[in-house]
């Protein structure tokens, strides 16, 4: 367990380490300002049935955001260190494979969480110039938030991954939002099933992104996609394992 | 070979069963995540986070839903900006996850132009038809359209305002009796009573008009009809509810007689009986009633300390017969109510009609004699006073030798008809009543039982030009400027 934490400590403190942390926080933040404006001119003098968070979702860049964090965020855990040959060091340390996956997962899920916090200053802000009518709700906007963590864990693990397969970052980064841009055009094949009945648009509808983020914007938590999300998470992390295991094979 | 090229660390056999190690555990993963899917996908709970649960479905709904035998398709023929889109959509998507036997598709008329042409060709839709949401089953098709969805606050487009606010959202009973109505084998026919001064089913006339309640029979997939029994016509056989709201004039003898054979047939009859309305006059009822065990008062009550206004009233004292049980600890509000009690004919076991109070007075209430023109003249000495009962139940078996095939005939009278008018309809509990009342006497107890609009919350801003300026500011130049500051700072630091 003290390995895990010093490991845990290493991997995040890394990011607040480099310019490249603070450049994805800073991307991440003039994205959901973006985000903000584009509603509040869209909505301004207007009266919403809704909350203001139950739009947020369905703007462009806020899965620009969910797409590009996870690859730029775990892109270099393992491919940096292989690249620059700290990898074998950290191998022959006294430390399980396993402590190491799961390390660099939770600092980067930590890292990740960390860039969606300025959400909330962002809420309050918008808050503050709308105070006559609040524009949003606690409830849908924690369930909003859990439905970003659940997404993200998937991509999170899904980067981790990438970079355990390679020593070249970009590689990493390029395989890793391929495959979750993939999972994310999965979300449309609904639209082009749904006249059919039977299995297949059934699993369509279930693999929707925007579906559950849909329901999570509107505080509706389903325990389908929440099930869905845990075990793509798990999956990906056995297969990183692997990955890193794989190498004692050669 | 050369001494320093790699040596592999495990032989080919070897290394091949690592491989097929993997695979395997990865197949296995592989299965064991799909297998819980699909219990998760078996097995689910959605949870509402929302303070207001304005996706919640209704114990109702959750019943009708349960018992959908066929498979209904809902088409949502709207377009995304339309205000109420979102809880369209939301509350459909709720239906959807309730039940298998729901299958939601959305076509927006400005994006698939030919989705929607085929719709209106369909079902005749006009260009007018836009927003609307259709659900079929069996051949068979309802239509709930944008406009039926909300209630409306008009008093701010009275006051000059561009546009009524909304107040309140319908979806849910709309949705859930439109898909009872494909689920029912065939709708019930109410005949509403007309040609003596009734109350108006189509009007919106302060104590008058009785739109809601027509509104709300629709929504339970009655059919209103109106009826006049004029010349010996008798009351149709299809007619399953008689309606007779607040006459203001005396209901002639052969009509009378008609409404008596129907309820010897076993007929189904609301009686609403407003003493206003026949000034203190005779109803031509009561000699009917009298023989169905129900005593009409002379006068009306009045209860001081459980009026309002006056002469209006607050009746919480309900009975817990079965038809108005679980409106008990709830209150109706009525104007002039007249007294309506068991008559001698009631409860004298055999064939005799059993006749149950459903709500009266509290102990204060009084009833007071009044003139020859209406006018209340009360006497201390010779009111009476008590509980005073307003409304009563008679139900009767089938009697020997004729046939009843409706079944029990059943009768509601209620000494006061304005308490179901506009806006009274909408004080208390007078809708749950009405609704209640209509299933006793229909027999629907599990029917969809007044599904209440959902109030709905506006989430209204305004921002100047300013203040949007010091919005772009701080969230496209502050911000992120200050977190990057921090990074060049961690960054320059670093590299002294």
């Amino acid at each position: 367990m003290r390995a895990f934490a010093t490991l845990l400590r290493r991997e995040f403190s890394a990011y607040f380490l480099s310019l490249t942390g603070y450049v994805i926080i800073s991307a991440v933040l003039l994205l959901i300002g973006l985000s903000f404006l584009l509603m509040l001119r869209a909505f301004n003098n207007d009266t919403l049935n809704a909350p203001l968070t139950e739009g947020f979702y369905s703007v462009m860049f806020f899965w620009l955001i969910l797409l590009l964090a996870g690859p730029l965020i775990t892109m270099r855990l393992f491919a940096q260190e292989k690249a620059t040959g700290t990898f074998e060091t950290l191998m022959t340390a006294p430390v399980s494979d396993r402590q190491v996956v799961l390390a660099k997962y939770t600092a980067a899920l930590g890292f990740y969480v960390v860039t969606w916090l300025p959400l909330l200053p962002c809420l309050l802000v918008v808050h503050r110039y709308t105070s006559s009518g609040a524009p949003f709700e606690w409830g849908p906007t924690a369930s909003t938030g859990f439905g970003i963590l659940l997404i993200g864990s998937v991509f999170v693990s899904l980067g981790c991954l990438a970079s355990a397969l390679t020593r070249s970052q970009m590689i990493a980064a390029t395989v890793s939002l391929a495959f979750g841009v993939g999972f994310f055009l999965l979300s449309f094949l609904k639209y082009t099933v749904t006249s059919q009945s039977g299995w297949f648009a059934r699993a369509a509808a279930r693999l929707s992104l925007i579906e559950h983020m849909e329901d999570f914007a509107r505080g509706v938590v389903d325990t389908r996609p929440v099930v869905l999300y845990l075990t793509l998470t798990a999956f990906f992390l056995f297969l990183t394992l692997k990955a890193v295991e794989g190498r004692r094979w050669r | 070979m050369a001494l320093d090229a790699p040596q592999p660390s495990f032989s080919p056999v070897h290394r091949r069963s690592l491989w097929l190690n993997l695979a395997l555990s990865v197949i296995g993963l592989l299965a064991i995540a799909v297998m819980v899917n699909y219990l998760a996908q078996r097995h689910y709970t959605r949870l509402h986070w929302t303070g207001d649960a304005r996706f919640n479905l209704s114990p109702p709904t959750l019943r009708l839903l349960e018992s959908l035998t066929n498979d209904v398709q809902v088409t949502m023929l709207f377009d995304r900006g339309e205000p109420v889109f979102g809880a369209v959509a939301g509350l459909l998507k709720e239906y959807e996850h309730q039940s298998p036997r729901i299958r939601v598709r959305h076509v927006d008329y400005h994006r698939d132009l030919a989705g929607a042409e085929l719709l209106a060709n369909r079902f005749n839709l006009t260009t007018a038809d836009s927003d609307l949401v259709i659900f079929e089953a069996g051949g068979r098709h309802k239509i709930v359209r944008a406009s039926e969805l909300s209630d409306y606050n008009l008093s701010e487009l009275v006051a000059g305002s561009r546009q009524a606010r909304r107040t309140a959202f319908k979806g849910e009973a709309l949705f859930s009796s439109a898909i009872a109505g494909l689920a029912e084998a065939r709708t019930p026919k109410a005949c509403f009573l007309i040609g003596h001064g009734e109350h108006d089913p189509a009007s919106d006339r302060a104590l008058e008009g009785y739109r809601s309640f027509a509104s709300l029979l629709a929504q339970k997939n009655i059919v209103l009809e109106p009826l006049r029994l004029v010349g010996g016509a008798g009351v149709p056989e299809d007619c399953q509810l008689l309606i007779l709201a607040g006459p203001q004039n005396r209901i002639d003898a052969s009509e009378v007689e008609a409404i008596g054979r129907y309820l010897q047939q076993g007929g189904r009859m609301l009686t609403l009986l407003s003493w206003l309305r026949l000034r203190n006059g005779p109803s031509g009822l009561e000699r009917l009633l009298a023989e169905w065990g129900v005593a009409l008062g002379e006068g009306y009550a009045f209860d001081p300390p459980n009026a309002r206004a006056g002469n209006d009233l607050v009746i919480t004292n309900l009975t817990s017969h079965p038809s108005v049980k679980s409106l008990q600890g709830q209150s109706l509000y009525l104007f002039f109510p007249r007294p309506v009690e068991p008559g001698p004919a009631a409860n004298r076991g055999g064939d005799a009609p059993k006749v149950t109070p459903l709500f009266g007075t509290a102990e204060t209430g009084v009833v007071t004699g009044v003139d020859a023109d209406g006018t209340p003249r009360p006497n201390p000495l010779r009111d009476r006073r008590g509980v005073i009962p307003l409304a009563v139940a008679a139900e009767k078996g089938s009697i020997a030798g004729v046939i009843a095939d409706r079944g029990s005939a059943r009768l509601v009278v209620v000494g006061e008809s304005l308490f179901l008018a506009e806006p009274a309809i909408r004080s208390d509990a007078n809708l749950d009543f009405a609704n209640l009342i209509v299933n006793w006497l229909l027999d629907r107890p599990d029917h969809l039982a007044g599904i209440a609009p959902r109030p709905i919350n506006e989430y209204r801003f305004s921002l100047t030009v300013a203040q949007l300026n010091q919005l772009r500011w701080l969230l496209l130049v502050l911000f992120p400027g200050s977190v990057l500051g921090i990074g060049l700072l961690v960054w320059w630091r670093r590299r002294q």
